[in-house]
């Protein structure tokens, strides 16, 4: 176990203010980025070891198998010009834990690996500038390659095995595995912490949303507060509902129109208007029930609203158009086999919306989500296109304790991530195999280029990708060098198996990795080593920051 | 010249006035057994002669008549002696060869049942997939003992015809047609994907894969309005591949599984059966169903699709024409 301390800097000698220049630059950042990639490293492999990060006002340490986490513990260092250099890693890294939600670890060594080599030519003459810029063509290179070598992973032992090499977690990737191989990357996915130790999965068939009855009078007489309504009618609106007059006019055309149940989805109803909705029971065979407006904010709820109606066939009685629902027409109803809600949902399942038209909304969000950058609104997306689609699952998450318990759920968040982009991107070579497989791309740009700089910059890259497998076998314990000498007698696609202690055809023995994450991890570690290999001078200051938040 | 070969007349129907027949199947060990099955309007009915003569099969509970609309036979039928029909609401199990039967009830509210596929793995997978008109795809893991609605992704829940690729134990391959166009899926029904079929076509009533789908991707679909399609990239692609020439209602597709006969398909049409040895590009009447029988229902090759192989021709009325698919 590594231990990374939080250190709260001092006024010491290394904190005094001032400007570092060449080449005392390069070592104390060096030295910088050496600490925070020595304490990530360990979390690299499917035999991760773990980090304890001490806390500030003491207690038991927090412990850590995310290189990501562990960066984020690394507020400061006592060496201001060694922090410049710790800072900058971390938000290397952190990067990619952001972007991916994974591949952190291998961001660290092949940064490292690139920014100590590249630094060392510099140091010896070389034009940064130039070494940047052919750094870049590398990094393109490498990006092909990873792209090249990319397959579809399909079914549930696949994604069992991806979601095991992510999260390490053998409960956790089972049930993983069998929710990817249902929902696809498009599902909705809730990952939720659950009482006790062990894990499950629910399936929930059909759209839902928050937002449940809006009285208890609803759910009275069924044991699991659960209202179930067969082939019920929806009325749509984001209107006030106080009149109980309108309600009995909803119900009688509801009735008329040859409807089993009816679901008022309405902003709000007053007691008055529920008692009538209640009374409207009377004669049994029909069976009514109100429910809260989906979404938070008009945007959200309007957007809702025109989803279910979509999905139902069903038209939106809007305020904002100032319609009145006692204009409502038998078909502003929507439709759907089944309906239903409890205190805290509802949901319909089998809407009677027109098909063709659901599917142009589909391709419409699809089209919309693949440009969206913005993490927020491309989650919204994405819950919006999972309900259209039809389903949705639920991965409840247990732990020994609530700290483990919080841990898992952690993991299981950042291996969900993992696992969508597996869906959309396809898988490579595990274990750093895909990055020793791109070696041969860089190899044959090196020996055709007559540019020195460019020579350097695809070499050292070359040189770099070896080592995620270098750390993954030096973590299990086994000589990186021997290692790499199997793998290079067993050629391409080959790997260390860290589990077994075997070189391997990775792909055959079920160990890969997202080809997104590799992408990211690969994409991150190389440009910001270019860059940093750009820096002239630090400029410190006598009190500098606690980075709470990496750059 | 390939030619439908009628060698005996149609049999006496032995159904009530007004019957119709929705789905029609010979038992895998037709030759042996001469066992087939007609799900009808007026119940299930069953023949041990080969079409000759039929009486209503057992049915669950207080033996009244529960109108059926699809047939499936196990793929191990030769050792398990399972049989399966699908109703309203029901799916009724058979594994004694079709004497008695048992009611699987399926999710309320009750769907009618329009198609019923068992896995090509079915001995080992237990896997069985009802298609409905309003509820989508059902799936049981046990046999039919328990359905559950199998719909992410399946935009259009009123399918009409189910098809599972020749190597599903590998590729988990399945294709539903439905009102509006076709979805594929590549995990066993558990999830679906629309294809880039046309939604504008009309109803996809019909689909059959090529015998060697894992080698040519080859698939069919038949439309209420619009002929018949073809892909040959695993429903990547689609193209029309009678243009004109079939204006009824494709409710059947037959593929030959002999290698001499490739290019060879066959539409089963309400009052034909019409034939192409070209893959598709010309047709001609291979068979004209027989006048006062109400069309025709469905077409088996109770030994496989093969050039000079024997076939049954249920009629709507549920009387049969047995013939050879000749040259």
């Amino acid at each position: 176990m590594s231990t990374v301390a939080r250190r709260v800097p001092t006024a010491s000698a290394a904190r005094r203010p001032g400007v570092v220049l060449q080449p005392a630059v390069a070592r104390a950042f060096g030295s910088g980025v050496r600490q925070v990639v020595a304490a990530v490293r360990p979390t690299l492999g499917p035999t991760p070891r773990l980090v304890a990060a001490a806390k500030p006002f003491g207690g038991s340490p927090e412990l850590l198998d995310s290189g990501g986490a562990v960066a984020r513990r690394i507020v400061a260092l006592p060496d201001a010009a060694a922090d410049v250099g710790a800072m900058y890693a971390r938000s290397v890294i952190w990067r990619t834990h952001e972007e991916a939600g994974d591949g952190t670890a291998t961001t660290a060594v092949i940064f490292q690996a690139v920014y100590e080599a590249g630094a060392r030519w510099v140091a010896a003459g070389g034009d940064p500038q130039a070494l940047r810029t052919h750094l870049g063509r590398a990094s393109d290179l490498v990006l092909g390659a990873l792209t090249a070598m990319s397959v579809p992973l399909r079914g549930k032992a696949r994604f069992t095995q991806a979601a095991l090499a992510a999260c390490a977690d053998w409960e956790l990737a089972c049930l993983l595995g069998e929710i990817f191989d249902v929902v696809g990357g498009e599902g909705q996915v809730d990952v939720r912490g659950a009482p006790g130790r062990g894990s499950d999965r629910e399936y929930v068939d059909g759209m839902h949303w928050p937002g449940g009855v809006q009285s208890a009078l609803f759910v009275a007489d069924s044991p699991d507060r659960r209202a179930v309504l067969e082939d019920a009618g929806l009325l749509i609106t984001d209107l006030d509902l106080t009149d109980p007059g309108d309600v009995r006019g909803i119900v009688a055309r509801a009735r008329a129109a040859g409807l089993r149940g009816l679901v008022v989805v309405a902003q709000r109803l007053s007691d008055r208007a529920i008692g009538a909705l209640t009374a409207s029971q009377d004669p049994p065979g029909f069976r009514a029930i109100a429910v809260k407006t989906p979404g938070t904010g008009e945007r959200a709820r309007f957007v809702a609203m025109e989803d279910l109606a979509l999905l139902t066939g069903g038209r939106v009685v809007a305020r904002a158009a100032g319609d009145r629902v006692d204009d409502a027409r038998d078909d502003w109803f929507g439709r759907a086999r089944i309906a239903w809600a409890d205190r805290d949902h509802f949901g319909v399942v089998g809407g009677r919306g027109d098909p063709r038209q659901l599917r142009r909304r589909v391709a419409r969000l699809r089209s919309a989500l693949q440009e969206e950058r913005d993490d927020e609104r491309g989650t919204a997306l994405r819950n919006r296109l999972a309900k259209l689609l039809g389903g949705s699952a639920t991965l409840w998450v247990g732990g020994a304790s609530p700290t483990e318990a919080a841990a898992r759920k952690a993991n299981a968040t950042r291996t969900v991530a993992v696992l969508r982009g597996i869906v959309v991107g396809g898988v490579v070579p595990g274990g750093g195999a895909a990055f020793l497989d791109c070696r041969e791309a860089l190899d044959a740009a090196a020996a055709a280029s007559a540019d020195a700089a460019e020579r350097a910059a695809l070499l050292l890259v070359a040189r770099a990708l070896e080592e995620p497998t270098r750390t993954i076998a030096a973590n299990a314990g086994a000589e990186p060098g021997a290692v790499l000498a199997g793998i290079a007698e067993a050629g391409r696609g080959a790997g260390y198996d860290a589990r077994n202690g075997r070189v391997v055809r990775m792909a055959d023995a079920g160990v890969v990795d997202s080809t997104a994450v590799a992408k990211t991890a690969a994409r991150a570690a190389i440009a910001g080593a270019a860059q940093a290999l750009t820096i002239a001078a630090l400029v410190q200051h006598r009190s500098p920051a606690i980075a709470t938040q990496p750059a | 010249m390939l030619a439908l070969a009628a060698n005996h007349p149609a049999t006496s129907p032995t159904t009530p006035p007004g019957d119709v027949v929705h789905a029609f199947a010979t038992s895998p060990c037709f030759g042996a057994d001469g066992l087939c099955l007609s799900a009808r309007e007026s119940g299930l009915w069953c023949s041990r002669d080969g079409g000759a003569t039929w009486r209503p099969a057992s049915e669950p509970g207080d033996g009244r008549a529960t109108a059926t609309s699809a047939v499936a036979f196990s793929p191990r039928f030769a050792e398990d002696r399972t049989v399966f029909a699908g109703g309203h609401g029901v799916v009724l199990r058979s594994l004694d060869g079709g004497r008695r039967w048992r009611a699987m009830v399926l999710p309320s509210p009750p769907p009618l049942v329009s198609c019923l596929v068992a896995s090509p793995n079915y001995g080992a997978d237990g896997l069985l997939l009802a298609g409905t008109l309003e509820d989508g795809v059902l799936r049981s893991t046990d046999r039919g003992e328990t359905w559950r609605r199998s719909n992410f992704g399946l935009l259009d829940p009123s399918v009409l015809a189910l098809v599972a690729a020749p190597g599903f134990d590998r590729d988990e391959a399945l294709y539903a047609g439905t009102e509006t166009g076709l979805f594929a899926s590549e995990n066993g029904g558990r999830s679906w994907r629309e294809t880039p079929f046309p939604d504008d076509v009309g109803p996809v009533l019909a689909l059959a894969i090529s015998p060697t789908f894992a080698a040519d991707g080859v698939l069919w679909a038949g439309t209420e309005r619009s002929g018949l399609w073809r892909s040959a990239d695993r429903g990547r692609d689609w193209l029309r591949v009678d243009p004109g020439t079939i204006v009824e209602p494709v409710d059947g597709i037959a593929l030959p599984s002999a290698p001499e006969a490739a290019e060879v398909v066959l539409a089963i049409l309400p009052t034909e059966a019409m034939i192409s040895r070209d893959g598709g590009r010309s047709w001609a009447t291979a068979l004209a169903a027989p006048v006062g029988h109400g069309g025709i229902a469905s077409v088996a090759f109770p030994s496989g699709a093969g050039v000079g192989s024997e076939l049954l021709v249920a009629l709507r009325d549920g009387a049969v024409v047995r013939g050879t698919l000749d040259v």
